[in-house]
């Protein structure tokens, strides 16, 4: 197998609530991102963010997500079923003490035009006040044939992606 | 506040573009953000509901008491 950075993105100011690639490189079998980033939203102990293909409405009918969170705080696995509008992964917040979660999304088969396209993304973070964990799982798929051009990621509401976040693409064969 | 940023970064160029959010895209972000956050308190309810009932239905076991049909259905043999 061969890896290779296609574009990696760091935050450098405030006010970030969504990130695209775009123009992706249809010469790969598979897409890999690795997303180390938090959010600065003033107070926020956690914030989500999701992804979009191909610059999509983040609701209706497009896409479906299967979501499981885990809270080793008490044990819990939360499965919050399938949703057509977006959804995706907690971040940690300022209020976590501005610790960074890390994450990774696969997108294989992004550049055919005859199956619908599907990604699993996984990851967490640890709460820097209560030493609890914050893991996430999530698949999900887009229900079209359209080969993915463009991932854009998006901060839930008024939510910042804090400075140093970083977001890499990759590309594998 | 600060103005809501969006920035694209063309794989192909390297070119990087910010623009401001519209108020269309915040209205939709927060719309979508509250139905994550609606969706994730219900998950959790239930939950903690559903330890609820297993707990209970551990304890009147161990007790030798009748169960209800709710906590008899969180048994599994």
């Amino acid at each position: 197998m061969t890896m290779k950075l296609i574009s990696t993105q760091t935050v450098t100011s405030s006010g970030l609530n969504a990130w695209t690639f775009s123009s992706i490189p249809q010469t790969y079998e598979t897409l890999l991102l690795k997303i180390n980033v938090a959010d600065s939203t003033a107070g926020a102990g956690r914030n989500d963010f999701w992804a979009v293909f191909n610059s999509d409405a983040q609701s209706g009918a497009n896409y479906y997500y299967s979501r499981f969170l885990f809270y080793d705080g008490n044990n819990k696995l939360v499965g919050l079923g399938s949703s057509g509008v977006g959804d995706g992964h907690a971040m940690p917040g300022t209020g976590n003490g501005a610790r960074f979660g890390s994450y990774e999304l696969v997108i294989p088969n992004y550049t055919s035009t005859t199956i619908n396209k599907t990604g699993h993304f996984q990851g967490g973070y640890a709460s820097a006040t209560s030493q609890s964990f914050i893991n996430n799982v999530t698949f999900i798929n887009q229900n079209n044939t359209q080969a993915v051009s463009s991932i854009t990621f998006k901060a839930a509401g008024a939510g910042q992606f804090a400075i140093n976040s970083t977001i890499s693409l990759y590309g594998l064969n | 506040m600060t103005q809501l940023i969006h920035t694209e970064i063309n794989c192909s160029t390297g070119e990087v573009t910010e623009r401001p959010l519209t108020a269309e895209e915040i209205a939709d972000n927060e719309r979508v953000n509250a139905e994550i956050l609606a969706r994730e308190a219900a998950a959790a309810a239930a939950s903690e509901a559903l330890a609820a009932i297993k707990a209970s239905a551990k304890a009147k076991l161990v007790a030798g008491q009748p169960l209800t049909e709710e906590e008899s259905s969180v048994i599994v043999l």
